[in-house]
């Protein structure tokens, strides 16, 4: 575990840094270091927990541990990878440096936004490593609170009314969250056991199926309403149209990937049984996503609007995939992620390779398009074992035991 | 009682030093520097006192108590009463130099000392001379705003609700003495309190409190009293009065009426539900910023109550928690604005735009203690939220809790819209850059180490778990 807390140093320690100095030049010294530092520990992790399972360990987690917040409630800050969470720890990196390539020239306040830039990162990293519901709901907290303040404080347009209804949503989406986590919590465990925040206990047993009903979509939907996924987003390309790049990078390759993983850990995972029932209400939902931002992106021609309408439209083929509730499902979800997670950090780069010349770069996104949202999903269903699916009892495999138990029981 | 029993009452016998110290002082002593930092520097003696571990028992046969929850509560009590003394420290305005400390200190130490009889009495008549102390600086306070004739019709209303409030805390007394014969709480805990003139005398007793220390004070929020108060006394009020009252409330429910729990619960359900609504609806038309302080503190009471309706152990330890987070939130806010007051004389919301461009410290540090009181993690008033929702779920009171969810949805609305008056724009270009003096350096740490530290303080809680009880 003592590995894994280097994620949240790493940023913690960046923005300590950045205190300290008020020159671009540091700023940005600082920031690629961090940044550097940061993707030199997911390669090793990789290699360490690769080397791991070669030794024949089994289990859901690797390099866990926990550290108790309180004792008398079974609180604690626990911790663990598998597959998805490296996956998303790595794109988490990728998404960094893209941030960190764009043109510093575009910010104003550059403390405060590379500041809010490695607060967004701490949140992330801590709910990637998170074993435990409660702290995956407050580093998604830190998380997407920081980047509405660095998305606010970088719009071009503060007046923008979409900015405090997108504001809003969050404090609508935490609110599902703590009442659903409050739920999750006093059922997690049989009556006279202490009840537990811990995936990893609160797996070893299944919620009853009415606490389930009501706990799970606010759980869900929790996560995804706070990560800006769907369905009250539709607002969104107004509010990264007239934003800059980071803002954008951040919001597609990093939020909506940690709604996702939070949707999918901490709620189809813990209550399958529920999810089961309801996927098909949120499956609708979802398509509706789909199709709206696909009517946006064909009736505003406007620029920048492809930023938001395409990762936009992948979020809601994320869920839908995810709700299919069986194993080619999940799969194609987390390589759907994957694929959003790339495609937001390539487009500025690809944009800047150009020139910010249209043509060439719709036709290069064009076909970085095709690669990521068609290629990488039939690459995981192809040679999933290989490329997401490490072993038997890692990741994916875990989450698709889990939900076809109802099935066993 | 002997010399030894004084470790006991230290809290009280210090406190009580310390007030005719610096009357003497204020009478006798020209009102030189150091003479007005004499009162913070005798309350650190005070506050260090408390600390250090010392004995705990009954007095006066039974009617003076000490524990260690007690002591617990009296010690937040006085760190939130030395980050208002700090902050009234680094007050620097001419016309208030020479007598504002002096007269906030004595206003505050006589009510603390109110706060402090009570949290310890043992039976009802100590209690309600406590709670007549901890009421008797604000009066004195009509009194004086008596004087001026825009203020006098405001003011006899308001002493005539004190008076009103007194007379129905006594009645309440009389009426449970009667029924059940005691006023001790060592024996009315024995006794079955469920019979009509018990409840009838909770009641009329605990309307006649919530009169005096809520009501009076906050009658209509943005008034002319309101107005002439300055700021670090509306600080006390709502920090410290509202903390010390649910403590007093939960160890009278608790120890008191536990026979009565299914009573106060559904009454606590319907009040707490009220006072989360109410004060969202309070604080979204606030213009001026003591109005919006008095709507929060008016909010966040309602969401300290939610903790209480768990009438169990874990229902006092995050009443006790949360109160701790809402010290540290609310009081980042009011000294800020306080010294902004204080300084520049600001005193509408929107005399706070673009602050955080000019004096980035004091932006900064006022919008956190707002987002942190709207809930946002990791601050700490979403560590004290969660755990008084999880108090209420454990009970199933899941009604509650996602009504008070989906309050702080709206809450979360106002707060933001003054957090973000601050970043918005660059300010006034002639917006006077604030100084920050020795006292502002400290408590801006004290506060912003308070938000962002105590969610990661889970030893606090279970050290409040150690320490509390509950009836169910």
């Amino acid at each position: 575990m003592g590995l894994l807390l280097f994620y949240l140093f790493i940023p913690l320690l960046a923005i300590f840094a950045f205190l300290l100095t008020g020159n671009s030049k540091s700023l940005r010294t600082i920031s690629f270091s961090a940044a550097g530092i940061q993707l030199i520990l997911t390669i090793i992790i990789f290699i360490l927990s690769a080397g791991i399972k070669t030794g024949g360990e089994r289990g859901n987690l690797l390099l866990n541990g926990e550290v108790f917040w309180s004792g008398v409630l079974n609180i604690s800050f626990a911790a663990g990878i598998d597959s998805i969470s490296w996956t998303m720890l790595m794109l988490v990196s990728l998404v960094t440096f893209s941030v960190l390539f764009t043109d510093d020239k575009t910010r104003h306040n550059l403390k405060e936004f590379y500041i809010l830039l490695f607060l967004v990162i701490f949140g992330a990293n801590g709910l990637f490593i998170s074993a435990g519901v409660f702290s995956m709901v407050v580093f998604t907290g830190i998380s997407a609170t920081s980047l509405y303040i660095l998305i606010y404080s970088q719009n071009r347009d503060q007046h923008n009314i979409w900015l405090m209804v997108q504001g809003l949503t969050l404090a609508a989406g935490f609110a599902l969250l703590v009442t659903g986590l409050t739920g999750l919590y006093m059922n997690s465990a049989p009556d006279g056991n202490q009840p537990t925040f811990n995936l990893q206990e609160v797996s070893t047993y299944l919620i009853p199926l009415k606490a389930q009903t009501v706990f799970f979509p606010m759980v869900f939907t929790g996560f995804v309403i706070v990560a800006g996924l769907f369905p009250f987003n539709l607002f969104l390309p107004r509010i990264l149209e007239p934003g800059t790049f980071p803002s954008t990078v951040l919001y597609t390759g990093l939020l909506f990937n940690m709604g996702a993983y939070g949707a999918l850990k901490a709620s189809i995972f813990l209550m399958p049984e529920a999810a089961s029932e309801m996927s098909l209400i949120f499956r609708v939902m979802a398509g509706l996503t789909v199709a709206y931002y696909i009517t946006y992106f064909f009736l505003n021609k406007k620029r920048g609007s492809a930023g938001a309408c395409i990762p936009g439209a992948l979020s809601g083929m994320i869920l839908f995939a995810m709700l299919l509730m069986n194993r080619k499902g999940i799969m194609v979800s987390v390589a759907l992620m994957i694929s959003l997670g790339l495609y937001a950090s390539l487009i500025p780069q690809v944009k800047t390779f150009t020139g910010f010349r249209k043509e060439r770069s719709q036709k290069l996104i064009f076909i970085l398009f095709l690669i990521l949202v068609i290629g990488v999903p039939l690459a995981a269903i192809l040679g999933a074992p290989a490329i997401l699916d490490m072993n038997e009892n890692d990741g994916i495999s875990t989450i698709v035991e889990r939900i076809l138990m109802k099935e066993v029981i | 009682m002997n010399i030894n029993d004084l470790g006991i009452i230290r809290h009280e016998v210090l406190l009580a030093a310390v007030i005719l110290l610096t009357v003497i002082l204020s009478i006798f002593s020209s009102w030189n520097r150091l003479a007005r930092s004499l009162p913070l520097l005798l309350f650190i003696i005070v506050v260090a006192a408390g600390v250090a571990p010392g004995q705990e028992g009954f007095l006066f046969n039974g009617n003076f108590i000490s524990s260690p929850l007690v002591k617990a509560m009296k010690n937040i009590l006085n760190a939130a009463i030395l980050i208002i003394m700090l902050q009234v420290a680094g007050n620097k305005r001419e016309s208030e130099k020479d007598d504002n400390m002096i007269r906030v200190c004595l206003a505050m130490f006589v009510s603390l000392l109110g706060l402090y009889i009570m949290l310890s009495s043992g039976s009802l008549p100590v209690f309600y001379a406590g709670l007549e102390i901890s009421a008797l600086p604000f009066l004195i306070i009509f009194l004086i705003s008596s004087r001026e004739r825009s203020l006098r019709r405001m003011t006899i209303i308001r002493i005539s609700l004190y008076t009103v409030a007194s007379i129905l805390v006594i009645s309440g007394i009389l009426l449970i003495f009667k029924a059940s014969g005691s006023v001790l709480f060592s024996e009315l805990i024995k006794k079955n309190m469920n019979t009509p003139d018990n409840l009838a005398g909770l009641i009329i007793m605990f309307t006649g409190m919530t009169i005096k220390a809520g009501v009076t004070p906050f009658l209509i929020p943005d008034n002319g009293f309101s107005r002439r108060m300055q700021i670090s006394l509306l600080s006390y009020l709502t920090v410290v009065l509202m903390g010390g009252m649910f403590f007093i409330l939960t160890i009278l429910l608790y120890s008191v009426f536990p026979s009565l729990h299914i009573f106060w619960q559904k009454s606590i359900l319907i009040i707490s539900i009220l006072m989360i609504t109410g004060g969202n609806i309070l604080l979204f038309f606030q213009k001026s910023i003591r109005g919006f302080l008095v709507s929060s503190s008016f909010l966040q009471a309602g969401y300290i109550l939610a903790g209480l309706i768990g009438a169990n152990r874990f229902g006092m330890e995050s009443m006790i928690y949360a109160v701790i987070c809402y010290v540290f939130s609310a009081l980042a806010v009011t000294g800020v604005i306080s010294i902004f007051y204080d300084r520049t004389g600001k005193e509408r919301i929107s005399d706070f735009k673009g602050i955080y461009g000019v004096n980035p410290r004091f932006g900064l540090l006022l919008g956190i203690g707002l987002l942190s009181l709207a809930g946002i993690p990791p601050l700490a008033g979403f560590f004290g939220r969660f755990f008084l929702f999880l108090a209420a779920a454990e009970q199933n009171f899941y009604f509650l809790v996602l009504v008070a969810s989906l309050n702080m949805v709206f809450s979360l609305y106002c707060y933001s819209r003054f957090a973000g008056t601050l970043f918005r724009g660059t300010g006034d270009k002639h917006e006077e850059v604030i100084t920050s003096t020795p006292s502002s350096i400290a408590w801006m740490i004290i506060c912003l180490a308070g938000i962002l530290l105590s969610g990661a303080a889970g030893f606090i809680f279970d050290y409040l778990r150690t320490i509390s009880f509950g009836v169910l």
